[in-house]
């Protein structure tokens, strides 16, 4: 009975270790026509297309300034995630030297915890 | 660390089969909803120790308030583990803290499977030591497994190499006051 039990519990590990391997490789091999697709979006946000300033609904509803540096800088921050940016741009805010802000403290902060 | 006699008969040990099978339902939605098989893996072991916790033997000595109160904080402590600062994770250490997560608890299922009905949360000492099946290669192989699951994530957030120094003193704790209540005769 326990050795059956074992067995599941190994063939179940052996799964998911399968699944998350699996899951890296596709994501590795997705990545770079995901950065090249989020470039093209970036350089078109930043030219200030009108196309793609719309609204989720496609109602082709020309965006204000506001939401316009709102959906740029979304996007800039998908592709820091995405070129797996982060100690660059910490390094570069800590460089900017905000003297009211302790930036490094805020990003490094407290996030959700984890399972 | 002072050892008090067991007298009382043990009805906690339902509340924690509880306890377990709620993680177990958790982690069976969690896997329905994300496919992620892991999410398996964690509530086979839920349910194993679920069963193991509502037969479990009485225990001739336990340890003392104190100990039980560090048993479940070091428990309770993985869930203060912090994700990624904005989500912004390299995607090769997450692998690495999640393959890692998985062989620690595939180790803590087998010790679980092996402990059988002597599992506890807080030391405690009930029959004979455990020296069979995975013990016969490890004195605390769930607590081996635990600091193999949790790792992996120090390099996720740089603030869990705290909270994993603090796990791994209170996993200290516990196995060296189990090995003392083996000793009492």
């Amino acid at each position: 009975m326990k050795t059956t039990l074992k067995a599941i519990a190994l063939l179940l590990a052996i799964g998911a270790s399968a699944q998350t391997i699996k899951s890296y490789a596709d994501d590795m091999a997705n990545l770079p026509e995901l950065i090249s697709e989020q470039e093209a979006i970036l350089v078109d946000l930043l030219n200030a297309h009108k196309t793609e300033l719309t609204s989720e609904d496609d109602s082709r509803e020309v965006l204000t300034e506001e939401e316009k540096k709102e959906l740029i800088i979304k996007n800039m921050v998908h592709y820091i995630r995405l070129i797996e940016g982060k100690e660059v741009l910490l390094e570069e805010l800590r460089r900017q030297q905000f003297p009211d802000l302790d930036i490094r403290g805020i990003l490094e902060g407290r996030q959700n915890p984890g399972i | 660390m002072q050892t008090v006699e067991a007298v009382k008969t043990d009805y906690k040990k339902y509340l924690g089969s509880l306890i377990m099978l709620g993680f177990a339902i958790i982690s069976i939605t969690r896997w329905t909803q994300s496919g992620e098989l892991f999410f398996l893996v964690l509530s086979f072991r839920d349910l194993i120790a679920s069963y193991f916790l509502a037969r479990r033997e009485n225990a001739e000595i336990k340890s003392n308030k104190t100990m039980a109160m560090i048993a479940y904080l070091s428990s309770g402590l993985p869930l203060l583990y912090f994700s990624a600062p904005f989500g912004l994770e390299i995607r090769a250490y997450r692998l690495v803290a999640d393959l890692l997560t998985i062989v620690g608890f595939l180790i803590v299922t087998w010790a679980t499977i092996d402990l059988g009905t002597k599992i506890g949360v807080s030391p405690a000492k009930r029959g004979k030591k455990q020296t069979k099946g995975i013990y016969a290669f490890v004195n605390h192989p769930m607590y081996l497994g635990y600091a193999i699951a949790q790792f992996g994530w120090m390099f996720i957030n740089k603030w869990n190499i705290v909270i994993y120094g603090c796990s791994l003193l209170l996993f200290y704790l516990r196995s060296n006051q189990e090995n003392k209540l083996f000793k009492t005769k």
